[in-house]
């Protein structure tokens, strides 16, 4: 099945969405569902959102991708923090899901579609940080094959958050 | 049309999702219905299909938002849900 979806799903960077298409992920951050699951739960104004994908076309430590099906939109799923480690490509992992109209398997398309690009650049192995209490992104995060790896203190924002690290190796899942 | 009674679709729902059988309906809805999340909804699929020896198409997986739905896409796969 995995290979007939793949065909369907389209991986767009933030650096060439089209207006309409920025003007919705905007709204999808903003979503209080969305907000409220990152470090930074503050509104985004719309200018601050412009500057930020203009931003992505320089950087080479983050990259931000919307995920359509065929003529869905159905989520994001962004790389942050990409660095090599001893010869090997890490980064840290962000996604969410159409917060207006999540319907069952989009969680899964958008699994595939981070899998696919994580594959495609190279990435060895993937970092998430999820809340603890966030049961649904743990749950989600083990069913895309990452394992916990504790509970620890981030830094971000300017503030200190316990977070559960959770890590999914590439080269493991290749032997599986 | 192979004929399946209704307990059996019910029995793979309440199983997998770990939910009472006798609040399975039509009305029992993802995102609503306990339990019924988008990783249990991949583990209901697998079941189904193994339970009925069909394949899903993705397009069928993403509809199958309620146990009414269930029963018509099964239809499309020539299983009729019957009462009992």
């Amino acid at each position: 099945m995995k290979n007939k979806v793949l065909k369907y799903l389209k991986i767009i960077p933030f650096e060439n969405l089209k207006e309409e298409e920025k003007k919705l992920v905007w709204r999808w951050r903003n979503n209080e569902k969305i907000r409220n699951l990152f470090f930074n739960p503050n509104f985004i104004p719309y200018e601050d959102h412009i500057k930020f994908i203009k931003s992505l076309k320089s950087s080479k430590n983050k990259k931000y991708f919307l995920v359509k099906y065929k003529d869905e939109y159905i989520g994001v799923f962004n790389f942050t923090n990409i660095k090599n480690e001893n010869n090997k490509k890490l980064a840290e992992l962000g996604t969410y899901i159409n917060p207006e109209n999540s319907k069952p398997a989009y969680a899964y398309l958008v699994g595939l579609a981070m899998k696919q690009k994580a594959r495609e650049l190279g990435i060895a192995k993937l970092i998430a940080y999820v809340f603890p209490n966030n049961q649904a992104a743990i749950k989600y995060n083990k069913f895309l094959g990452f394992k916990e790896k504790g509970i620890i203190q981030l830094k971000k924002y300017n503030k200190n958050f316990e977070v559960l690290k959770m890590e999914l190796n590439f080269e493991e899942e290749n032997l599986k | 049309m192979k004929e399946v009674k209704e307990d059996v679709l019910k029995d793979i729902f309440a199983r997998t999702l770990n939910v009472e059988k006798e609040i399975i309906n039509d009305d029992f809805k993802y995102g609503e219905a306990p339990n019924w999340d988008s990783v249990n909804h991949m583990s209901l699929v697998a079941e189904i299909e193994n339970e009925f020896g069909i394949s899903l198409e993705m397009d069928d997986i993403i509809d199958m938002s309620s146990f009414k739905k269930a029963k018509e896409i099964l239809e499309k796969y020539g299983i009729k849900i019957v009462e009992g």
